[in-house]
């Protein structure tokens, strides 16, 4: 029964984004409490902030089943999950990119060029800045969007995509530190 | 004149708040002279992401050119989102 409400708890899904930014400070709080993170608190807490408002400014009105996201951390583990049942990369992208063909062609484009699913409003390079505080510091980042797996870690400039077996709806990021 | 990002929150990093900080600057904005210089100054302020430096620093720096000063900062996420929004906006920011 313990462990079945501990589940319960780190599955919490925040459909409003007031209310992931009030989490956002609270990991924010817990890293600057942590002397070990010292260094590393502004980048982890603003990828994980550009990953989780990504989620709802892309999907803002359009969620194909459940809006919001799920958003757990656990310091212990240097560990930060992030996931949407959102429109996806692709399906985001294919509106200002129509010739994108598949999610690893559109992982490749949102991690490396300069371009917003929602032009001109130059949304969307949050992912750019990603992967530049990713490969520049001791952290690593596994994100998913549909069958797309894409693996970056610190000194890694060639980005790492590959095919799943299944597809999922939506983005999983996990972070780790 | 000299702003001082921390009045806006220690923690800039949605779009919206980055829009509704920039929006509720406008009337400041308009006390400054013709060929006054306006700097931003990023002490105190613990994260900086591209979506708030977008909605805020980029528009200022349109309008306002050389006159829109970045003050020195030691903060990691403001240098990575400094760099991208140069990269985003074709245009460089003056430092102090």
């Amino acid at each position: 029964m313990h462990s079945f409400i501990e589940v319960l708890h780190s599955f919490i899904i925040y459909a409003i984004s007031a209310v992931f930014q009030t989490k956002l400070m609270k990991l924010q709080s817990s890293l600057l409490q942590s002397p070990q993170f010292s260094k590393l608190v502004s980048l982890i807490v603003a990828v994980t902030g550009e990953i989780g408002n990504n989620s709802f400014d892309h999907n803002l009105g359009k969620w194909p089943d459940v809006p919001g996201i799920f958003f757990g951390y656990d310091l212990n583990k240097r560990l930060i999950v992030l996931a949407d049942r959102g429109l996806g990369i692709l399906e985001t992208l294919s509106r200002v990119r129509p010739e994108l063909k598949n999610h690893v062609e559109a992982l490749r484009v949102a991690f490396t060029e300069i371009i917003s699913g929602r032009d001109p409003e130059r949304r969307g390079n949050g992912l750019k800045f990603i992967r530049e505080v990713i490969t520049e510091n001791p952290m690593s980042l596994f994100f998913r969007s549909g069958d797309a797996e894409l693996r970056l870690q610190e000194g890694e400039s060639e980005l790492s995509i590959t095919r799943a077996e299944a597809d999922i709806c939506g983005c999983l990021a996990i972070i780790k530190f | 004149m000299k702003v001082e990002l921390k009045k806006f929150g220690t923690t800039l990093i949605s779009r919206q708040a980055g829009k509704e900080a920039l929006a509720s600057f406008q009337p400041t904005l308009g006390e400054i002279g013709a060929s006054e210089n306006l700097e931003i100054d990023f002490s105190g302020v613990i994260t900086f992401s591209p979506s708030w430096g977008d909605e805020f620093l980029v528009p200022l720096l349109n309008q306002l050119g050389d006159r829109f000063i970045l003050l020195p900062t030691d903060n990691p996420s403001v240098k990575v989102t400094v760099k991208l929004l140069e990269k985003i906006s074709g245009k460089k920011f003056r430092t102090g």
